[in-house]
């Protein structure tokens, strides 16, 4: 007897020491493991994500296309995961496409959803769906994978039971993409040129490295690429969110730069110039052949120390030209014409930059020194075919 | 059997045609087939010419490309550099207006994610055959002097290459039909040698 209460009472104690909560343990799997579940039974919790789910026309025929609805032939899933990431989820016949795409890429698909119709949708978890519905289609997975619990076998029957729920809206992807890329845009370019003003402070050389620094870092990111890539070949279907992307992206740094360039315009350590032409030649520099190249799909993007090497080439070039180049070429081409082009020589001694009658003839804002280098330049040639037409004459 | 003449005029026929549709439609073309139906071009004769639609449009980037570096290519002793850069600079912002590159920009930009090569033979027929060009000609303008080979020319040329290229003026492109006047185009190529000649800073000089 004493040995019968003795066996029971280890039952009970073994009993009592299995976690109160874990009602289903399976035997195999560690206690620390399963009890590391929430109350729907996955591993962590996660928020109901919000789908755009797209019934689409079909883009190739198909023999079952004649018993379904004209624009809702196929049902496919996209949500977005960051800045310019998408899961896609597009049930095949033959498998389940799941996988990551960039802005660029899924908007080809919504492209797609917008030829038929695109709904917000968002998942239910736990949800009320069935794997024992049968019949794996796409309206059938996609409305499991919402954990909707529809007895519906086609994409416009589930079209239908979703537009009927409460929550659920259709998307117009002209406005959506134009919101998406003005936020988007605007926080990126805050990113990089919040405090920009604080580089005024700076010598030349340093503010535009600094910035060309910061530019360059978003610009040669890959979601700077997709968004690029989007904006110019998707411009003739979605005006206004291309337009959304260079007037809150491009268009802000060429404001910036610009503000950079009259500061020290103003200061006097710049000439003068079309500050907006000089802005988007800076901008334009730091791209180059290497912006081209990424954006071409035939490299991908930098590192940090090849993109430094650049920006500071490119600022090199930016503030102080071709100088040593542009030095020995113009050099030798002036000892070049001296032989054969004598009177220009003689008319480059009669001439002075510093001619009063020049600054008079030329526009204020066309009197700095280098716009009237090209003027001195065409001075000199005139005359010199002056004295050459002289002297034949004598 | 077709003569070489023949297949040359057969090809420049399409060519045209195609390079007036894609100048009608710049701001609007995304597909080179649909361009190619629009000018009553048969697929089959674009096949057969050029070997695939790609074909013809790396074609056409090169066409382009030959007469953009024209200027570079007359490498006469008589000319001084800032002129042959002026001249190379005002035909690359002429076609940048107003012929069919920008179309087959978008084109090849849309075609890239399909990865199908066409964004790499592209690039290589079209501006890194200009920043070739380019260097070149900065190299032989060193050399004519009888000075030593010109290292940097390359990256002096992708940095000149760019600063009269603006690929932010798709922007313009897209939302206006407005074309740039041949005043506007030579005063922002004369700014862009500047720059290249003397840089921003005072005191450079």
């Amino acid at each position: 007897m004493t040995a019968l209460i003795s066996k029971l009472l280890l039952v009970s104690k073994l009993t009592s020491r299995r976690h109160p909560e874990n009602e289903f343990h399976v035997t195999d799997v560690p206690d620390d493991l399963a009890i590391e579940i929430d109350h729907n039974d996955p591993p962590i919790s996660k928020q109901p994500a919000e789908w755009l789910v797209c019934f689409v026309p079909g883009l190739k025929k198909q023999w079952w296309h004649r018993f379904t609805h004209p624009r809702h032939k196929h049902v496919f899933a996209l949500k977005m995961v960051g800045d310019d990431q998408w899961v896609l989820v597009e049930p095949w016949w033959t498998r389940i496409m799941v996988t990551t795409l960039r802005t660029d890429e899924a908007v080809k698909f919504l492209r797609w959803g917008a030829a038929g119709s695109i709904l917000r949708v968002t998942e239910r978890i736990p949800g009320a769906g069935s794997q024992a519905r049968g019949w794996a289609n796409c309206a059938v997975l996609i409305s499991l994978m919402l954990g909707r619990s529809y007895w519906t076998w086609t994409p416009h029957g589930l079209y239908k039971r979703l537009s009927a729920e409460d929550g659920v809206e259709r998307v117009e992807l002209d406005v959506f993409l134009e919101e998406k890329l003005t936020s988007t845009m605007h926080v990126m370019s805050e990113k990089a040129l919040s405090d920009v003003p604080t580089l005024i402070k700076l010598s030349p050389e340093a503010a535009f490295m600094e910035f060309g620094r910061r530019i360059s870092k978003v610009m040669f990111s890959s979601s700077s690429f997709s968004f690029y890539r989007f904006a110019v070949s998707e411009a003739p279907r979605f005006p206004a969110a291309a337009g959304a992307y260079f007037s809150h992206g491009p268009r802000q740094a060429v404001d910036v730069a610009k503000a950079l360039i009259s500061h020290f315009c103003a200061s006097g350590r710049f000439h003068e110039c079309n500050r907006e032409r000089a802005s988007r030649a800076f901008l334009s520099m730091l791209r180059g052949n290497l912006f081209q190249e990424i954006a071409l799909g035939c490299r991908t993007e930098p590192d940090e120390k090849d993109l430094d090497l650049r920006i500071k080439s490119v600022v090199e070039f930016f503030l102080r030209g071709a100088n040593d180049f542009v030095k020995l070429v113009e050099t030798h081409e002036i000892e070049e014409s001296v032989q054969p082009r004598q009177p220009e020589i003689g008319a480059r001694e009669q001439f002075s930059p510093a001619d009063i009658r020049l600054p008079v003839i030329l526009p204020v804002q066309q009197r700095s020194t280098r716009r009237l280098m090209p003027v001195e330049r065409n001075v000199i040639r005139v005359l010199g075919h002056e004295l050459k037409t002289a002297g034949h004459e004598a | 059997m077709s003569s070489p003449a023949h297949i040359s005029d057969a090809k420049e026929e399409i060519i045209s045609r195609v390079a007036d549709v894609l100048c009608q439609e710049r701001a609007t073309a995304t597909n080179i087939e649909s361009v190619v139906y629009k000018a009553a071009v048969d697929r089959d004769a674009v096949i057969a010419k050029f070997g695939s639609m790609h074909g013809l449009l790396l074609e056409m980037v090169s066409n382009l490309s030959d007469e953009l570096i024209q200027p570079l290519e007359q490498q006469s002793m008589d000319r001084t550099m800032r002129d042959v850069l002026i001249e190379f600079g005002i035909q690359l912002a002429h076609t940048y207006a107003t012929s069919h590159l920008i179309a087959l920009y978008r084109i090849t930009l849309s075609e890239a994610t399909r990865h199908s090569g066409i964004g790499r033979d592209f690039f290589e027929r079209g501006p890194a055959r200009l920043t070739a060009c380019l260097a070149r000609y900065f190299e032989f303008s060193v050399r004519r002097f009888g000075k030593v080979r010109f290292s940097d020319a390359r990256r002096l040329a992708d940095n000149f290459l760019y600063l009269l290229g603006d690929t932010l003026e798709f922007s313009d492109w897209m939302t206006t039909t407005r074309v740039a006047t041949a005043k506007d185009c030579r005063d922002a190529v004369i700014e862009a040698v500047d720059l290249f000649y003397y840089g921003l800073v005072k005191g450079e000089q």
